[in-house]
């Protein structure tokens, strides 16, 4: 049994995810509801809930605002949030950037399932929020001004610099970060998703398998078709089709 | 002052004379033996001034009788030519004078002479007539004389001539003492003498060793003279020969070398003497005089002027008698002998009186003369101006034009640009008119609404789902000129979905992809799914038992290229059958897509097409439709769409 709050501006909606969790997640049990940020924060405290269903629009402010409330009242949050969000684009990049779950409306039975799964594992493990505060920094921020990502393992949520990132490397529906100082990591989502989210940080797709961080880059070697030499001394083949490009950019640096 | 001008004339040759004279015993024509007496008049004109006089009028009286005008002409420009050389000047006038009418007469009558020979007769007329002039200080009338010539000359090309010209028009601007131009002119003649190898570069080089000594520049004067003394050593000139030992003794005379000067004004007087050229004779002895005078030989001082001022009288130069009274008035003063000073003191006021009046008028000439070049340079000038003006606004002009089309043709080029980009929106905004179709859109959430009557709950939510994010891609790449590869497979995977369920699974289908898609690849959003929709609604749906759809991604001959197959009941069939219909959507979503790729092609400079046909079985049946849609390979980074 999980213990779930749902935060929500519509009563209908509420009802409707309530019985969408009860048929298809039926070992979340809601324990309270909320419809503002004032609401919100109160049952929050009071139910101390496993789980926040917590949708971004609300009558008197965001959801985000909940949560930055109770960031500065608790010092940190503990819950694990699920996002509900209908069309914000903005805050999928920050939810993105910080591993965070989310599920937009209408509610997909599939996705809703994958994840109360997450949440299990996560429950289990015991994992900390830190993400959490990545995300509401984020929020804050600019996109392109984020410092940091959450990178979500099978043995946790892990935050790092993004300028400590070297390079990532595809392997299949994975996707492998080296990183400065650490382990590499193998994360399961594909390069490409990291590819949308790192471009605008630096980082450059130079093959099909590889996406480097220009700030690693040591040389630019011409010769056998082409590779470059990374800080940690690797040798990354670069497609033909991107060799103008980087030859563009290493000018530009 | 005394000014000589030297025309420059080539000599005669005895073996040229002789041949001459052969030549007119053989001829049997009165024209031919009047050409020939004028050849040979000519060849004497330097040397013996009364052999061309004999041969001219030989010439003039046979033209005469056969009324030949040309050789009238030439007789009496020769005639003029001895007039010259025997310092007859009005005589000389006179018959070139009447030698330019005959010329010009037969210029404007037309003959059968050959227009090239009258006109260098004409030419040669006037420059004779300069030289005449020239020599009777009418500096006007010369340089009017020689300028005709030089035209004349110029159109006909005889490069001798001109240079001639040009030594003639030098010694006039040097005696009036315009010492640069005249050495302009010196030296432009120079140079085509020296071009031609022609003989009268002797008398050239000798004026110019004259302009030097006049500007006091001894050395090269002299170098000048010693190069001109070689030139005559290898050539018979009298007159000009005469003329630089003239020079010469006065070059002497004033680096006081009185032996050379002497021995150099004997030898001009001894070759103007055998010419019987008195003019010359009166100035050289004049010159001796003057040396006297320097070195205090009074004596054959006197002897020298009083026999130049006889020789002047004798042929009325005024200048010269004028020069000369004064000079023995001096010396006659030096001796002691005053009566007689006066006497020739008196004859040189009244002489110089009469001569002022003249030069009163010369003055005057010499002024409008000066007006008259003034004149032809300013108008020359504005000429140049008016050309440089010309040209200048021909650039100008040229530049604004050049702007111009530069500035029109941008602003074509913008407005193309403009143009398509606005056809570009358009017909993606009819794209998305298309896939939002309302009788999809519509038909969708009929369907939901039908599956929640049902109880069908699951059914209602997962449809709905679907929707939901073939509605997000569709809202979200729509705005965007390209869709990524995997968001394009992502919404046809959601559409055929949604299909499938609507129509009750009539159709399975399967979306591939080939390994040579990269998963950066894009391409124009909403391009593919109408014709998804063509093969369920004219494939599946009119089709009695169950089919399925393929669509598949590759890359072939560098080409995106999307294949949809189905096994329906193909075009044809599918066409009888809307022909009982009024559906009108296949052919729009053909055409829009049609009008896509034609503007894919014009913003990328890369084919992109469209291939419909039917699936035909070995027995010709059909069983089936494929679609293949071409398309540049394009990239997400391309445009930089990111989320």
């Amino acid at each position: 049994m999980i213990t779930a709050l749902l935060i929500d501006d519509d009563k209908h909606l509420r009802k409707g995810m309530k019985s969408l969790l009860e048929r298809y997640a039926s070992e979340i049990v809601i324990i309270g509801e909320a419809e503002s940020v004032k609401t919100g924060i109160v049952a929050l405290e009071k139910n101390k809930p496993q789980v926040v269903f917590l949708d971004i629009h609300l009558s008197d402010g965001t959801g985000f605002d909940i949560l930055e409330e109770i960031s500065k009242t608790n010092g940190k949050i503990n819950t694990h949030i699920v996002f509900i969000t209908a069309h914000e684009q903005y805050a999928l990049k920050a939810f993105k950037f910080s591993a965070l779950d989310f599920l937009l409306k209408p509610v997909d039975p599939e996705e809703l399932q994958k994840t109360i799964t997450k949440i299990k594992e996560a429950l289990e493990k015991n994992n900390s929020f830190e993400h959490i505060d990545l995300l509401l920094e984020n929020i804050r921020k600019k996109v392109d001004n984020f410092k940091r990502i959450a990178l979500s393992t099978s043995d946790g949520i892990h935050l790092f610099e993004i300028s400590d990132i070297i390079r990532c490397e595809s392997q299949d529906n994975y996707t492998k970060f080296y990183i400065k100082n650490h382990k590499p990591l193998l994360i399961s989502k594909t390069l490409k998703e990291y590819e949308e989210l790192l471009t605008e940080h630096g980082f450059e797709r130079i093959h099909q398998s590889h996406l480097i961080n220009l700030s690693y880059l040591k040389s630019y070697i011409k010769n056998d078709g082409g590779y470059v030499i990374m800080a940690d001394n690797t040798n990354i083949p670069i497609s033909q089709r991107k060799k103008e490009r980087l030859q563009d950019l290493i000018k530009s640096l | 002052m005394l000014l000589l001008g030297i025309s420059s004339f080539s000599f005669a040759q005895q073996p040229v004379i002789d041949s001459l004279k052969r030549v007119l015993n053989a001829s049997k024509i009165d024209t031919s033996k009047a050409n020939t007496y004028n050849a040979l008049a000519n060849e004497f004109r330097e040397s013996n001034p009364d052999s061309t006089n004999f041969y001219a009028s030989k010439a003039q009286d046979l033209s005469r009788k056969g009324d030949y005008t040309f050789g009238i002409a030439n007789a009496y420009l020769n005639k003029g030519n001895a007039n010259v050389i025997l310092s007859d000047y009005p005589g000389a006038l006179k018959n070139f004078h009447q030698a330019q009418q005959y010329f010009e007469m037969l210029l404007k009558n037309g003959s059968e002479i050959d227009a090239l020979k009258i006109k260098n007769g004409l030419a040669r007329s006037y420059g004779s007539a300069g030289v005449v002039y020239s020599e009777e200080n009418n500096y006007t009338k010369a340089l009017e004389n020689y300028l005709k010539a030089l035209k004349i000359y110029q159109e006909t090309g005889q490069t001798t001539s001109i240079s001639k010209a040009y030594n003639n028009i030098g010694i006039v601007y040097k005696s009036q003492k315009h010492l640069d131009k005249a050495l302009e002119y010196f030296e432009k003649a120079l140079r085509i003498q020296n071009e031609t190898g022609e003989q009268s570069a002797a008398v050239t080089l000798t004026n110019i060793g004259a302009i030097y000594f006049e500007k006091g520049n001894s050395i090269k004067a002299l170098e000048y003279y010693e190069k001109a003394k070689n030139f005559f050593a290898k050539i018979d000139n009298k007159r000009g020969n005469a003329l630089l030992y003239n020079y010469l003794g006065d070059y002497y005379k004033k680096e006081n070398d009185v032996g050379f000067a002497i021995e150099n004004y004997n030898e001009a007087m001894k070759l103007y003497q055998e010419m019987d050229n008195k003019f010359g004779v009166a100035l050289v002895l004049y010159n001796m005089g003057q040396l006297y005078i320097d070195n205090k030989k009074y004596e054959p001082a006197l002897a020298a002027v009083e026999k130049s001022l006889a020789l002047a009288r004798e042929i009325g130069t005024l200048d010269q008698i004028k020069y000369s009274e004064k000079m023995l008035s001096e010396i006659y003063t030096l001796m002691g002998n005053q009566p007689k000073a006066f006497e020739h003191y008196k004859q040189y006021i009244l002489i110089k009186d009469s001569l002022d009046n003249d030069e009163n008028t010369r003055k005057f000439v010499r002024a409008e003369m000066n007006f008259e070049y003034e004149k032809k340079a300013a108008l020359l000038m504005e000429k140049n101006k008016r050309q440089q003006q010309f040209t200048l606004f021909l650039i100008i002009g040229g530049l604004l034009l050049l702007v111009l089309i530069f500035v029109t043709y941008n602003r074509l080029q913008i407005k193309r640009r403009l143009t398509l980009q606005k056809e570009v929106a358009e017909y993606e905004q009819k794209a998305l008119h298309l896939q939002m179709n309302p009788h999809f859109v519509f038909n969708c959430l009929g369907s939901i609404s039908s599956f929640i009557v049902q109880n069908g709950t699951d059914s209602a939510i997962k449809y709905l789902s679907k929707f939901s994010k073939l509605m997000r891609l569709t809202l979200e790449y729509s705005k965007g000129s390209l869709i990524p590869i995997d968001k394009e497979i992502e919404g046809l995977q959601n559409y055929l979905e949604l299909e499938q369920l609507r129509f009750n699974k009539k159709f399975e289908f399967l979306i591939t992809s080939s390994q040579a898609i990269e998963d950066d690849m894009a391409l124009p959003p909403l391009l593919i799914q109408p014709f998804v929709e063509n093969a369920i609604l004219h494939g599946m749906v009119p089709k009695e038992t169950n089919g399925s759809i393929q669509v598949n991604f590759d890359v072939k001959n560098n080409q995106l290229v999307c294949t949809i197959t189905d096994d329906g009941i193909g075009i044809s069939k599918s066409k009888a059958i809307k022909e009982n219909s009024v559906t009108a959507h296949q052919s729009m979503a053909l055409e829009i897509t049609k009008k896509r790729l034609e503007m894919m092609e014009a913003t990328t400079a890369q084919s992109a097409s469209v291939d419909i046909s039917e699936i035909l079985t070995q027995t010709g049946e059909t069983v089936g439709t494929k679609v293949v849609i071409s398309l540049p390979i394009q990239y997400t980074s391309d445009t930089k769409i990111r989320i």
